[in-house]
């Protein structure tokens, strides 16, 4: 969840980068997490959409997302490479579990399973 | 159409007047929010009362007017003998699909229209990843209605093939078939709108709300196709059975069996599954029922545990 709050010192900008930036660091947007188009989310969050757009820039120059093309913006993986490739791979699993229908308490429980927990 | 046909409309053209005039009730529309909350198992604040109230009633305010708009039409359709050549049980289910389509045009407009504004001074929060239609509408009954719907068509496809010349049983069928086709399309096409809209929110709360009205109105939108789906595929194998001799008419009531099973077994897992909080599951999995409620009413709360 993103808030901003406009009797805040600290410019939209800056609260919106920052908060963007927690959330890849403690996994909360996890990699392949797709962003939300930059017109949608200054009509939500009440912003320019300039200030969204200079956001998702300065969020792409420092490796937190990437574009792709027409399809939108999306998480980047991060960590070294092995962690990269494991945050991938929860990814396709989770998209998975979301086509099949099944619960995330389900999906949770298998993985901890097969990761002998 | 006969008179018992007449008391039913009559009957059923009151109840949704009555229905209409309640959503002007602002009691009405308190008992209805808080209602939805006691289903879903959500406080509902009361700085959000008002709004969530409003809209639900201004949904089902166009539900109604859409249903008595295009049930009314097809009433004076064939009141009037615009559209004739059916029997009176025919006729019966053809108004209340007109009355099932007119819900779903009716729920359409009203969900697409009228705009939410939150003062600029206030904080906004927004969700930082990507809701879809999936998120809002159970797999069961999205899926349902595109399978349902496909069942009606290869109804309708299948009476053309093995008794083109029966048009008292084709067009009734194939008309189903193509509303049902029509509305499962307007659903999609809605419900992309709807999710696709932007969401402005001053609390968490106020978009858990959001979130609950949007999953609301694309559930009932979902109606529209499931039923006429359902009425095109019983009507449609029932005729067909009914009117075949044989082994013919032992494969048609089997076939009208196996539709009859399949549905009460899609309705049981539909209603076992809380399809209306499943949008709460998606997107909301940490969510506790207290978590929407008043910041003054939490601290009670809090303080009654200590």
């Amino acid at each position: 969840m993103l808030t901003i709050d406009p009797k805040s010192p600290v410019p939209p900008f800056e609260q919106l980068r920052l908060q963007f930036v927690e959330q890849v660091r403690s996994g909360e947007l996890a990699a392949g997490a797709k962003l939300p188009t930059v017109r949608r989310l200054a009509d939500d969050l009440g912003l320019a959409p300039n200030t969204v757009a200079r956001c998702y820039r300065e969020l792409e120059r420092d490796g937190f997302i990437e574009t792709r093309g027409r399809n939108g913006s999306f998480v980047s993986a991060q960590g070294d490479p092995a962690e990269q490739q494991a945050q991938a791979a929860a990814r396709a699993y989770a998209d998975r579990i979301a086509q099949l229908g099944v619960s995330r308490d389900d999906a949770l429980r298998w993985a901890k399973a097969a990761l002998g927990q | 159409m006969d008179g018992a046909i007449w008391f039913i409309i009559v009957f059923v053209g009151l109840v949704a007047v009555v229905g209409l005039a309640a959503t002007f009730v602002p009691l009405y529309a308190r008992w209805r929010a808080y209602q939805q909350s006691s289903y879903l198992r959500l406080d509902l604040p009361r700085q959000l009362e008002h709004a969530v109230s409003s809209r639900l009633v201004a949904r089902e305010r166009g539900a109604i007017i859409g249903a008595l708009v295009v049930g009314g039409a097809a009433v004076v359709g064939f009141a009037t003998g615009v559209v004739d050549g059916f029997e009176s049980g025919v006729t019966t289910l053809f108004i209340v699909g007109a009355v099932f389509a007119g819900v779903g045009l009716g729920t359409a407009v009203a969900a697409l229209t009228g705009k939410k504004q939150v003062p600029s001074d206030r904080p906004r929060v927004a969700r930082s990843g990507v809701a879809t239609v999936g998120d809002y509408i159970s797999p069961l009954e999205r899926v349902g209605a595109w399978v349902i719907v496909a069942i009606a068509m290869s109804v309708a496809v299948w009476i053309a093939f093995v008794d083109p010349g029966s048009g008292r049983l084709l067009v009734p069928t194939a008309l189903f078939a193509v509303t049902a086709a029509l509305t499962l399309v307007l659903f999609e096409v809605a419900s992309r709108r709807i999710v696709e809209a932007s969401q402005p929110a001053g609390s968490t709360a106020e978009m858990v709300w959001d979130d609950a009205l949007r999953s609301s109105a694309i559930r009932d939108l979902v109606t529209a196709p499931l039923a006429l789906g359902v009425y095109g595929t019983v009507f449609g194998v029932f005729s067909l059975a009914d009117r075949s001799v044989g082994a013919a008419a032992v494969a048609g009531y089997l076939g009208v069996g196996f539709v009859i099973a399949g549905l009460a077994a899609t309705l049981l897992a539909t209603v076992v599954s809380r399809p209306r909080r499943y949008f709460l599951a998606r997107l909301w999995p940490n969510l506790r029922w207290s978590d929407t409620a008043d910041s003054d009413d939490r601290a009670n709360a809090a303080t009654d545990a200590v």
